[in-house]
């Protein structure tokens, strides 16, 4: 990253990147906000209400998935108790939109329009709707620059999610390839494995779709390993809004998640936990309680 | 020559405007290899043109915002452009002399010192080199120099004198 850089220098590119690349991105951002500002203004009632009805089924549709998920997060959580693995918190997200690309070719960034008075620290990892984006590295006062997964420097722990095997997927450079290096070429890997964040490393969350296999290669003679291809899951290239995800912090505090949600403005409310028939531990109980609800599943289990 | 100048106080910072709004515009990624540099092209114009107002220092300040909107080290940019435009400075006489096709083989050459120099501190700050691909805006500059030449000159001599200079 940036070498001897005086909190001075540091200073002066937050100033220039709140007060002169923020307006600039701005402009170039207009023609597309007033082509959806006129969208959303002049299109007709009978045009709304259709949009309206199918974002209503939709969002049926997702709340079912979403009811699931909660009752299979309680069990998930119940089992790991049993197991007496660590917890696993509910992450809180912030929505931001992307401000725009860097012009810089040589490097894969974004800028997006949330920074240090949203609540935005430096490393915070950052999602689309489909996968891993990549991490935030810069943060001024009302922007971000995120890092994406296919830059040159970045590398992401993973692993796949049919086997767990272990990897580091590495940036390309180029925004449609991730490279998995130093497999052993007996490793159990497929084209078409879904590979998912590990968590190692501390700075990715776990378990957040990184890439699909779609190549594997063996280097002749030189390189005894072999080489996975990994197309990102992400839409880099074309999504526009974006989601901080706000974990690190809660883990490095060892506080539950409860207070960062309480500090950021825009949180994702968390789902609600149907469990009628149970007096019900806690999904996402804080680390520190974790002795006490431990006990509470137990005659649950004699039950079965 | 050199006459109506209010309207040059104007033209420059908005064609300057213009090229910063071109190279913020967010595109794919992979298109990005081979936009033109549009901020190089048009500070090198009217460094050419108006050597009294693009100078090598307001070259840094240009550089200074590219930097802002860009990613790299701060100051990279800004070191670029004005050592490119230190350069055309140098040669400014022959390169207002060019027939507009040698004009832009040597855009393409300025524009090549640009990104080598952005490139040598991207190598320094710990990037791996990703073969000569960083060189190819120097290629779409040279194609783009024959249209943006005869319509900044257009802009800068209005509609009224057609051919002065």
């Amino acid at each position: 990253m940036d070498y001897f850089r005086p909190e001075l220098l540091q200073s002066l590119r937050g100033t220039l990147a709140d007060n002169a690349a923020r307006p600039l991105f701005w402009l170039t951002r207009f023609p597309a906000r007033a082509w959806t500002w006129m969208d959303d203004t002049f299109s007709s009632r009978d045009t709304l209400q259709e949009r309206n009805a199918a974002l209503e089924n939709e969002n049926l549709i997702l709340q079912r998935k979403v009811q699931r998920m909660a009752s299979l997060m309680a069990e998930n959580a119940r089992l790991r108790e049993l197991l007496n693995s660590t917890e696993q918190l509910d992450d809180s997200v912030l929505v931001a939109e992307l401000l725009g690309v860097s012009p810089d070719r040589l490097k894969q960034e974004m800028l997006l329009n949330r920074g240090r008075a949203n609540g935005v620290f430096e490393g915070q990892p950052v999602l689309d709707a489909y996968g891993l984006v990549g991490s935030v590295v810069e943060v001024s006062e009302h922007t971000a620059h995120v890092l994406l997964i296919t830059d040159s420097t970045n590398a992401v722990p993973v692993q796949i999610s049919r086997n767990g095997v272990r990897g580091i997927a590495e940036g390309s450079g180029r925004s449609d390839e991730l490279n998995i290096r130093n497999l052993v070429p007996t490793t159990d890997i497929k084209k078409g494995d879904l590979i998912v964040s590990s968590g190692l490393g501390g700075r990715y969350p776990p378990g957040y779709p990184v890439g699909e296999v779609t190549d594997i290669k063996y280097d002749d003679g030189t390189d005894p390993f072999m080489r996975v291809v990994v197309r990102p899951c992400a839409q880099l290239n074309r999504s526009r809004q974006l989601l901080l995800v706000f974990r690190s912090e809660a883990k490095l505090n060892t506080q539950p998640p409860k207070i960062i949600t309480a500090k950021t403005p825009k949180t994702k409310p968390k789902p609600p936990v149907p469990e009628p028939t149970q007096p019900a531990p806690e999904p996402t109980p804080a680390p520190t309680q974790t002795k006490k609800t431990a006990t509470v599943p137990k005659p649950h289990v004699r039950q079965h | 020559m050199y006459g109506n100048t209010d309207r040059h106080r104007w033209l420059i910072p908005l064609s300057l405007l213009a090229a910063f709004l071109w190279q913020a515009c967010p595109i794919s990624i992979e298109w990005q290899r081979v936009t033109p540099e549009a901020i190089l092209m048009v500070t090198i114009y009217w460094a050419l043109r108006r050597p009294q107002q693009i100078s090598a220092g307001s070259a840094f300040v240009i550089g200074l915002f590219y930097d802002s909107i860009g990613s790299g080290l701060l100051g990279q940019h800004a070191l670029a452009m004005t050592l490119t435009i230190y350069v055309t400075q140098m040669f400014r006489q022959p390169l207002r002399m060019f027939a507009l096709w040698q004009q832009s083989a040597a855009i393409g050459l300025l524009t090549s010192i640009y990104l080598l120099i952005n490139n040598w501190v991207y190598l320094l700050s710990g990037h791996s080199s990703s073969g000569i691909g960083f060189l190819l805006p120097a290629l779409t500059n040279t194609a783009c120099w024959p249209l943006l030449y005869p319509l900044l000159q257009r802009m800068e001599r209005g509609k009224k004198q057609r051919k002065p200079a």
